[in-house]
C-alpha cells in the first residue's frame, strides 16, 4: 500500500499570556492507504490538537504535512478547500458538533451543499438518504432534531457528514468516548465496515486502549506533546518499550478476574506542556530516570523493526 | 451482618414527556467491610439509586414511591431530617463524578477538610486541623499543600482531596459515583488503588457506581447490574464474571473490545435502553434480548436465586450457559 | 457485508418517542402564569392599536369644549380632556403610537446590533476591540440623556423619536450579541462546518446568527417594555410624538397640570404605561425560564 499521508516533525504551538504552550512538539509518521493509525494519550497530550493541525483546522507552527504527495500544511484559497473535501473529521461529542436547530437532513445536506458537485435539492436529497442508510439511519428519522435522538445515533449523523464528501482520509477523534459500551460496539463495527468498503485512512484519536488496540494497526502513544512510542498493535502490546507504555498498558482496568498483570503504578502527574525545559517530559515520573534524561531530550529511533520508541534507555531497560 | 438493605426502592420523576420511572424495584443488600459494584450504562438509574440512600432526591420533581432503605436496621425513610443530617458524612458519605465541581474553588483544600471534621465531631479547631494534616497524608498529598486552593491542584489531586473529605469522619458506607471517570487512565490506577487501601484500613463498606466493568473486577467483591431501573443480576464477582447469567450481562461482555485477543468485529447489544417514561410491558431487557419468547414479553421475570447469593432476573435460566460467551 | 446489512437493519428497530423542542418550550412558559397573562395583555394591545378607530364611536381629535373635563360615565368611560376629547379613544390611538414606536426602536437597534456584534464576536482581535471601545463611551453615557440629545439635534416625530431611541439601545444589544456568539465561536458544530470547507459568511449567516437569535428575542422583549417607558418620558418632555397625536407620554403630560382637580386625564395612560411595560417585563422572564433548559423538569 502506498503512502498515503506523511508527517514531517510537525508542530503546533499556542501562544498564551506566559509564553508558549507545547501541544505537539517535533511528531513524525507515515500511514498507509486504507489502514488505521491510533492515536492514543492522556488528556492534554496534544492528540486531538495533532489531529486538527493534520487538518488544517489549527495551521502548524512547523514542520509539514504531505497528504498524497502534496505538501499540505500551509494552503490557502481553492487549493485548501479540495483538500478539505478529501479529509474529514468525526467529533466526540456528537451533541456539540451538530448545530441543535438544524434537522438530520439539513445537517447531512449541509456539507453536500458545501461541496457544490449537487446544483440542485432532489440530486443532494437523494444523495443524503443515500447517506443515511449507509450509516444505518432510518429514513424516519429525517425530520428528527439531533437532542430527540440518543448518542448512537447522533454518532451516526456525524458519520454521515463526514462521509458526504467521500473523503479519503478520516480523523476520528474519540469517536465513541461519550457512548455505552453496547452502543460503542455498535459504532466500532459501522467504522470498520466503511473502512473495509471504502478503503478509508483512519487516524483515531483515544484514551481507550482497549479501543484502540480492537481498532487499529499501527499505534502512536503521545506524551506531553511528543511522541512516545509507536508501533503495530500486536508489537505494542506484546512488547512494549517506553516506560511511559508500560505504565500506562498496565494500568488499563480488565474486565476479567483472571488476568494478572504485572502492575507498574506510575506514580506523580503529567508535566505541563508550557514552556517545556529540555529534557525527557516523562523523566519526572520514570523509574529509570538518570541526568541523562533531565538534559537531553530523547529522539526517535527505531529500536526493533517498525518499532519506533523516543527513550535514551529503551535499550538497556528492555535488555 | 448487614449494614445496608434495600427493599423494592421505586423512584419516580415527572416530568414535561411523562413519569420518569427512574428506579423500579431495587433490592440490594451491602454486608460491613464488603465493596459492591453497581454496573449499568447511562439513564439505568445506578445515580438515583445512590441519591435515594442518602434522601437526596430532589422532590419535586423526583419521588420515593415506595420501598424500604434500612440503614443497621433502621429505615431511613422513616427518619427525622435532622437524624438523616447526622448520618450524612458521618456515617454515610459520597463520592461524586467530578471533582472540580466537588471542593469550593475560593477556600484553601485543608479547610475544607477540617470544617467537615469539626462539623461532625464538634473538636476544637486544632484537633480538626490535626486530623486533617493526617488525612492528607493518608491520600497522600503533601502536607504543606493544605493552604492551597483547589485550581493549583490537578484533577487527580482534587479527586483525593474529595476522598479525603469523605472519608474524614470515618464513615461506615461510602458511595462512590463514578470516582474516576473524569480521570486518566494512570490517575484513574492510582486513585482506586487508594481508595481500596483505605476501604480495607478503615474497614469502610463502600458501594461503587460505574459504568466499566473492568474498575469492578479489580476493585469489588459482589456485583450487581442494573439495567432500566432495575437489578437485572447480582452476585459475587465471580458469579458475574464467570458464571455470567443474564443476557443484558453477556452483551456487555462481549460489546467490550478485548484487550488480550484480537477479533475483527464485536457483538453489540442490538437497539437501545427502553425510555424510562413508556416501559415495556414484560422484562425490560425483552425487545433486546435475543433469546425473548412470549412469555418475556408478556410477564416480567422476578429475581430469582439461581446459585447460592447469585440472582438473576430472566425467565429462562436454562438458557443461560450459552456457549458462546465462552468461545468469544 | 451481510452481517453489516443486519446490524444496520437492527439499528433502525429501536424506537425513540420524540417531543418537539418548541412544544416542550411552549409547556414551559403555558405553566408561567404570569407570563401567560402578560402576553394576553399584549395580544390585546396589538388588536386595540390596530382597531383603535372603530372601537369607540368618537374621533380621538374631535373637540367638544362644552364636554371638557367631565369624569368617566357611560358615555365616556374614561371621561374626557381638556378639549373634550374622549380619553379611552386617545388612550387606544395612544397605544396605536406607543407599539409603532417601540417596535421601530427596538427593530433599528437588533438590526444594526446583530451585524455589529456578529462582527466583533466573530472576527475578535483589532476589529473587536474598537468596537467595543465604541459600545463602552455609548454605554457610558445616561439613555435618557443621550435619546433627548438625538431626539432635540433629529427633531420631534414618530420616526425620529424611534431612531433616536433605537440608536440608545444599540450598545448593550450588541454586547449581548457579541457575548453568545463568542459562546457559539468555540461550539465544535462550527468547527465541524470549517471541516467541510464552509467559508465565513455562511458560517454566520447558517449558524451564527439563527443561534445566537433565541436568547436575543428576550432580550428584544425586555427592551420593549423599557423603550414604551422611554417613549413616554420623552413625549411628557416635548421632545417625542407631539400633541395633537395621542401618545400615553404627552397625555400624561396634560395630565399632570389638572392632577389636582381631573385625576382621569393622568391615571388611565398613566396605568396603560406601567401595565404595558410590566407585561413586556414579565414576558420577558417567562421566555427566559421557558427556554432555559436548567429549568426543565
Amino acid at each position: 500500500m502506498p503512502v498515503q499521508l506523511e508527517v514531517k516533525d510537525l508542530m503546533k504551538y499556542f501562544r498564551i499570556p506566559v509564553g508558549f504552550l507545547h501541544a505537539v512538539d517535533g511528531v513524525s509518521f507515515q500511514l498507509e492507504e486504507g489502514k488505521t493509525l491510533g492515536v492514543v494519550g492522556e488528556s492534554g497530550c496534544g492528540k486531538s490538537t495533532l489531529g486538527r493541525a493534520i487538518l488544517g483546522l489549527n495551521e502548524a507552527t512547523g514542520g509539514q504535512v504531505i497528504f498524497e504527495g502534496e505538501d499540505v500544511t500551509h494552503l490557502k484559497g481553492a487549493s485548501r478547500k479540495a483538500y478539505k473535501k478529501k479529509v474529514q473529521i468525526i467529533f466526540q461529542d456528537p451533541f456539540s458538533s451538530l448545530d441543535a436547530r438544524m434537522n438530520v437532513q439539513s445537517l447531512i445536506e449541509e456539507p453536500l451543499k458545501v461541496l457544490g458537485t449537487y446544483r440542485n435539492k432532489t440530486d443532494r436529497l437523494e444523495k443524503v438518504d443515500e447517506l443515511m442508510d449507509t450509516v444505518g439511519l432510518a429514513g424516519r428519522y429525517k425530520t428528527s432534531y439531533p437532542h430527540e435522538l440518543d448518542g448512537g445515533r447522533r454518532q451516526r449523523i456525524g458519520i454521515a457528514r463526514a462521509l458526504a464528501m467521500d473523503p479519503r482520509l478520516i480523523v476520528c477523534d474519540e469517536p465513541v468516548s461519550a457512548l455505552d459500551v453496547s452502543i460503542q460496539a455498535q459504532i466500532l463495527n459501522l467504522l470498520a465496515d466503511l473502512q473495509e468498503e471504502k478503503g478509508l485512512t483512519y487516524i483515531f484519536i483515544t484514551h481507550n486502549l482497549s479501543v484502540v488496540k480492537h481498532i487499529s494497526d499501527r499505534i502512536m502513544v503521545m506524551y506531553c506533546g511528543c511522541l512516545a512510542e509507536m508501533a503495530d498493535t500486536d508489537s505494542l502490546f506484546e512488547q512494549p518499550l517506553h516506560p511511559y507504555t508500560k505504565g500506562l498498558l498496565s494500568a488499563i482496568p480488565v474486565p476479567s478476574l483472571h488476568v494478572q498483570r504485572n502492575e507498574i503504578l506510575l506514580e506523580g502527574e503529567i508535566q505541563s506542556p508550557i514552556n517545556p525545559r529540555p529534557g525527557c517530559r516523562f523523566a519526572g515520573r520514570c523509574c529509570y530516570a538518570t541526568q541523562l534524561c533531565r538534559a537531553e531530550t530523547p529522539k526517535p529511533a527505531e529500536l526493533l523493526p517498525g518499532h519506533i520508541v523516543s527513550c535514551h534507555h529503551a535499550g538497556e531497560i528492555n535488555g | 451482618m448487614e449494614l445496608l438493605q434495600i427493599k423494592d426502592l421505586r423512584i419516580q420523576f415527572n416530568t414535561d414527556t411523562g413519569i420518569v420511572h427512574a428506579v423500579n424495584g431495587v433490592d440490594l443488600s451491602l454486608q460491613e467491610g464488603e465493596c459492591l459494584g453497581l454496573v449499568g450504562e447511562t439513564g439505568a438509574g445506578k445515580t438515583t439509586t445512590a441519591l435515594g440512600i442518602l434522601d437526596l432526591i430532589q422532590t419535586p420533581p423526583g419521588k420515593i414511591v415506595s420501598g424500604e432503605i434500612l440503614y443497621k436496621g433502621r429505615n431511613i425513610r422513616e427518619m427525622k431530617p435532622h437524624e438523616i443530617r447526622d448520618l450524612r458524612g458521618n456515617e454515610i458519605s459520597m463520592i461524586f463524578q467530578d471533582p472540580m465541581s466537588a471542593l469550593n474553588p475560593v477556600i484553601p483544600v485543608g479547610h475544607q477538610i477540617a470544617e467537615v471534621i469539626r462539623l461532625h465531631q464538634k473538636c476544637s479547631k486544632n484537633e480538626a486541623d490535626r486530623q486533617m494534616l493526617a488525612m492528607l497524608e493518608k491520600v497522600r498529598i503533601p502536607a504543606e499543600r493544605a493552604d492551597e486552593y483547589p485550581h493549583q491542584f490537578s484533577g487527580g489531586m482534587k479527586q483525593r482531596v474529595v476522598i479525603a473529605i469523605a472519608l474524614a469522619c470515618n464513615p461506615k458506607l461510602l458511595i462512590a459515583d463514578e470516582p474516576t471517570t473524569a480521570l486518566d487512565v494512570t490517575i484513574q490506577a492510582q486513585v482506586l488503588k487508594m481508595i481500596r487501601e483505605l476501604q480495607q484500613e478503615i474497614h469502610t463498606s463502600m458501594l461503587l457506581i460505574t459504568h466499566d466493568l473492568g474498575i469492578v473486577a479489580q476493585t469489588c467483591e459482589k456485583v450487581a447490574i442494573m439495567y432500566a431501573g432495575e437489578i437485572v443480576e447480582s452476585g459475587t464477582a465471580e458469579d458475574i464474571f464467570d458464571r455470567t447469567a443474564h443476557p443484558y450481562t453477556k452483551g456487555l461482555f462481549a460489546s467490550i473490545p478485548s484487550i488480550d485477543r484480537k477479533m475483527r468485529r464485536l457483538t453489540p447489544i442490538e437497539g437501545l435502553m427502553p425510555d424510562p417514561t413508556d416501559l415495556p410491558a414484560g422484562c425490560s431487557f425483552g425487545p433486546r434480548c435475543p433469546y425473548v419468547s412470549d412469555l418475556c414479553r408478556e410477564h416480567k421475570p422476578e429475581l430469582q436465586e439461581i446459585g447460592a447469593g447469585h440472582f438473576c432476573r430472566c425467565h429462562f435460566p436454562s438458557q443461560k450457559r450459552s456457549p458462546e460467551k465462552e468461545g468469544q | 457485508m451481510k452481517r453489516w446489512l443486519e446490524t444496520r437493519k437492527l439499528a433502525r428497530k429501536g424506537e425513540i418517542r420524540s417531543v418537539g423542542k418548541f412544544s416542550l418550550m411552549v409547556r414551559r412558559f403555558c405553566r408561567n402564569k404570569a407570563a401567560v397573562a402578560s402576553l394576553v395583555f399584549i395580544l390585546l394591545l396589538i388588536l386595540i392599536a390596530v382597531f383603535a378607530d372603530v372601537l369607540t364611536p368618537y374621533d380621538y381629535d374631535a373637540q367638544n369644549l362644552s364636554e371638557k373635563l367631565r369624569q368617566p360615565s357611560a358615555a365616556h368611560w374614561f371621561g374626557t380632556d381638556d378639549f373634550g376629547r374622549d380619553i379611552l379613544t386617545r388612550v387606544f390611538v395612544g397605544t396605536r403610537v406607543s407599539l409603532l414606536v417601540s417596535i421601530l426602536a427596538v427593530g433599528i437597534s437588533t438590526v444594526f446590533a446583530l451585524v455589529i456584534g456578529s462582527i466583533a464576536g466573530y472576527f475578535g482581535g483589532a476589529v473587536d476591540n474598537v468596537i467595543m471601545r465604541i459600545t463602552d463611551i455609548f454605554m457610558a453615557l445616561p439613555g435618557m440623556l443621550f435619546a433627548m440629545t438625538v431626539s432635540a439635534a433629529l427633531g420631534t416625530g414618530i420616526w425620529n423619536t424611534a431612531i433616536a431611541l433605537g440608536f440608545t439601545s444599540i450598545a448593550p444589544i450588541v454586547r449581548q450579541v457579541r457575548a453568545s456568539i463568542l459562546l457559539l465561536k468555540d461550539q465544535e458544530f462550527i468547527e465541524a462546518s470549517k471541516a467541510f470547507g464552509s467559508g465565513n459568511t455562511v458560517i454566520i449567516v447558517r449558524h451564527v446568527i439563527p443561534n445566537a437569535f433565541a436568547p436575543l428575542i428576550v432580550q428584544i422583549a425586555l427592551r420593549l417594555g423599557d423603550t414604551i417607558m422611554a417613549i413616554s418620558g420623552l413625549s411628557f418632555l416635548g421632545l417625542g410624538v407631539q400633541p395633537p397625536t395621542p401618545e400615553w407620554g404627552n397625555m400624561v403630560s396634560v395630565g399632570k397640570d389638572y392632577m389636582s382637580e381631573f385625576l382621569p386625564l393622568i391615571l388611565f395612560p398613566g396605568i396603560f404605561v406601567i401595565l404595558t411595560m410590566l407585561a413586556f417585563n414579565l414576558l420577558g422572564d417567562g421566555m427566559r425560564d421557558a427556554m432555559d433548559p436548567r429549568m426543565k423538569r
